[in-house]
């Protein structure tokens, strides 16, 4: 995201610039990426025989688990989301104040802070995609059994399983 | 009012065509979740819409109070905190739809 917002003269290559909104956007991402992924976990974990139960009839195990990536990616874009839909009428964030405090226009500064939301959602949206895909390749193991269960870790589950008759 | 074209100077041309960049990343974010079957579209541009008009509006309001007295300071304040007091209704009227519209799926998905 980062990238391509200098690409596109969005963001400026000024220390004082990208450090700061580049360490706002790393922060949300993270936060994403760990509310997808325990959001992911939760309702794998409560859905266990849901899950076997596709998997016994033979359902791809992507498509077993598919409603619950797709809950926990929701999951992460939803304070992202609300967060662009109260701007301004409930809170005027760091950026604007800090720009209006040092003299800057008044609206120039609320279409940057608008601009640095933005971004933080589109990276927030990746980064819990991306978190979540990746999650889902290891909840299951190379025979498509679930590996991720309550209680149970994977070291107990190993991934390379000689149960296959 | 002068205030105000003052503040219509190329820095907010510059900073329009800024949020337009990252409007169209978003849209290419959204496409991505799609792909995946995560359906945000409709909240995202409902969301950024919202998000951009609010912000240039507070910077319009701004623009022509920044030298406005304590009295008005506190009126806007008032305004944010009614905001605030009214936006997680949305959120809870949402959340409850999105509930029963995933139990009723999954009472379908039993039945079949």
């Amino acid at each position: 995201v980062i990238a391509v917002l200098l690409a596109t003269k969005t963001l400026t290559t000024d220390l004082v610039v990208l450090v700061p909104v580049g360490s706002m956007i790393i922060a949300n991402a993270m936060n994403a990426c760990a509310q997808a992924m325990e959001r992911f976990k939760a309702d794998v974990t409560d859905h266990v025989g849901l899950i076997e139960t596709g998997l016994a009839l033979g359902a791809e195990p992507t498509a077993t688990v598919a409603p619950y990536v797709q809950t926990a990616v929701y999951a992460s874009l939803l304070p992202r989301l609300d967060m662009l839909k109260s701007l301004g009428f409930v809170w005027i964030p760091g950026v604007m104040a800090g720009m209006l405090v040092s003299g800057a226009s008044p609206i120039y500064a609320g279409i940057f802070q608008f601009i640095v939301v933005a971004m933080i959602l589109a990276a927030s949206g990746i980064a819990g995609l991306v978190a979540t895909l990746l999650m889902r390749a290891r909840v299951f193991s190379t025979a498509a059994q679930l590996t991720l269960r309550p209680g149970i870790s994977e070291s107990q589950h190993p991934r390379e399983t000689n149960l296959a008759v | 009012m002068a205030e105000l074209l003052n503040s219509l100077d190329r820095n907010v041309v510059l900073g329009m065509a800024q949020a337009a960049a990252a409007i169209a990343l978003c849209f290419g974010v959204v496409m991505l979740c799609r792909r995946f079957a995560v359906h945000v579209e409709r909240e995202t541009v409902i969301s950024l819409a919202r998000g951009l008009v609010q912000m240039v509006a507070v910077g319009v309001v701004l623009a022509l109070l920044l030298h406005g007295n304590l009295l008005i300071a506190s009126l806007i304040l008032l305004a944010m905190a009614c905001a605030a007091a009214v936006t997680p209704r949305g959120v809870r009227r949402r959340s409850r739809t999105r509930c029963s519209s995933a139990s009723t799926q999954s009472l379908r998905d039993q039945a079949s």
